[in-house]
């Protein structure tokens, strides 16, 4: 029961995880030129991919196999709230220099929107899969 | 007929009446009382320890010349009439050199545009103050443009939490040794490449915020700048 509701909790941290890495590479290569642009719509593509072919789900009973419940509950919980502290640092920042009165373009409040939406995301996923752990660890 | 020559009569009648009452000293008393204009009172905002003379004899000393009736005209439509000479700064904060080469125009808002004299000390720390705000701004634009960075860090991250996470659960399950050296390899060259990052990243985010620091100072430094060429004195610009 822990080990399918740790599955349940890792397989979403993977979803949001990989459609976190999809958007921000999209985005990524939105304000790249050249090879490096190329590159980005790559990544971004083979992550979204991954996610709509399955592979998370894959991927993640692997390391139950290998790591246990144990490591995929680790997954769980880090990988929302790597997601979460890297583009709210990205947001404060922005944030910071938007109520400074720095005159900076609309490209950088769509940038501002999108960090904060990928932070909520993970924030989502991040409460739910805390929630079932405790819910869990209450149960036994 | 008649009434043309009765119009006339009386016409001249008047004439005459007129200019023989002006002929005569006429005594006039006035019905109106005199203006009286009271001093003002302490205004609510003013600087009582301000000494008046020393922006305005201030302001001839150095050359500043009167404002021109820019009213209306904003800093695109001066940096179009400077044709771009000696341009520095952006629409927001900015100067050029005006037709004719003896001044200035020079803004702290798109729509507050003001000429000075070239000569003017003020202008010299204004231009300091607004190219150094231009800088610290193209520093804020680009460090915010590096979104990529962070899709690379939470990738790296990704791929650094599964490899070694894979690596330490496949040598403490006991899997595989090939598998495990496999991840470990991977594992190493992606954390290797996700604290590298990340400091790069720490670093950068560090650097954001003296340039958002920076940037106030030598706004409000401009703004101070303007307010002298004004012909304010240091306690009003302050």
């Amino acid at each position: 029961m822990v080990s399918a509701d740790n599955l349940e909790a890792g397989d979403r941290a993977a979803l949001a995880a990989f459609l976190t890495l999809g958007i921000a590479s999209i985005v990524a290569a939105a304000t790249s030129e050249g090879a490096t642009l190329v590159l980005w719509l790559f990544v971004g593509g083979a992550a979204i991919a991954l996610v709509l072919v399955g592979i998370h789900k894959r991927i993640m009973a692997f390391f139950l196999r290998i790591g246990g419940s144990i490591l995929v509950g680790f997954i769980a919980i880090f990988l929302p709230l790597a997601a979460i502290l890297l583009f709210l640092v990205y947001g404060i920042g922005l944030g910071l220099a938007f109520a400074a009165g720095i005159p900076l373009g609309a490209e950088f409040v769509f940038l501002l929107v999108l960090a904060l939406i990928l932070v909520l995301g993970n924030l989502i996923v991040l409460v739910a899969n805390g929630a079932l752990f405790l819910r869990n660890r209450g149960a036994s | 007929m008649r009434h043309i020559s009765l119009i006339r009569n009386i016409t001249s009648l008047l004439l005459v009446s007129s200019l023989l009452l002006t002929a005569c000293d006429v005594k006039f008393t006035p019905d109106v009382k005199p203006l009286v204009i009271e001093e003002a009172g302490d205004q609510p905002f003013q600087d009582s320890s301000i000494d008046e003379s020393e922006s305005i004899e201030g302001a001839g000393d150095i050359g500043i010349k009167p404002l021109v009736g820019f009213g209306g005209i904003s800093s695109s439509d001066a940096i179009a009439l400077c044709n771009e000479r000696e341009f520095y700064g952006d629409n927001n904060v900015g100067s050029c050199l005006a037709p004719g080469g003896e001044s200035y125009f020079v803004w702290t808002s798109p729509d507050n545009v003001i000429e000075v004299s070239r000569d003017s000390p003020f202008y010299r720390e204004f231009l300091a103050a607004s190219q150094n705000r231009a800088n610290e701004l193209g520093d804020i634009e680009s460090l915010a443009r590096d979104w990529p960075k962070l899709a690379l860090l939470f990738g790296e991250f990704i791929a650094a939490g599964g490899t070694c996470g894979g690596t330490a659960a496949g040598i403490l399950s006991g899997v595989g040794i090939w598998l495990a050296l496999g991840l470990g390899g991977a594992c190493a060259y992606s954390a290797f490449h996700f604290f590298d990052d990340a400091v790069d990243i720490t670093n950068d985010a560090e650097e954001l915020v003296n340039s958002i620091n920076d940037f106030g100072r030598f706004s409000a430094d401009a703004e101070y700048n303007y307010c002298r060429m004004e012909g304010f004195s240091d306690g009003q610009c302050r």
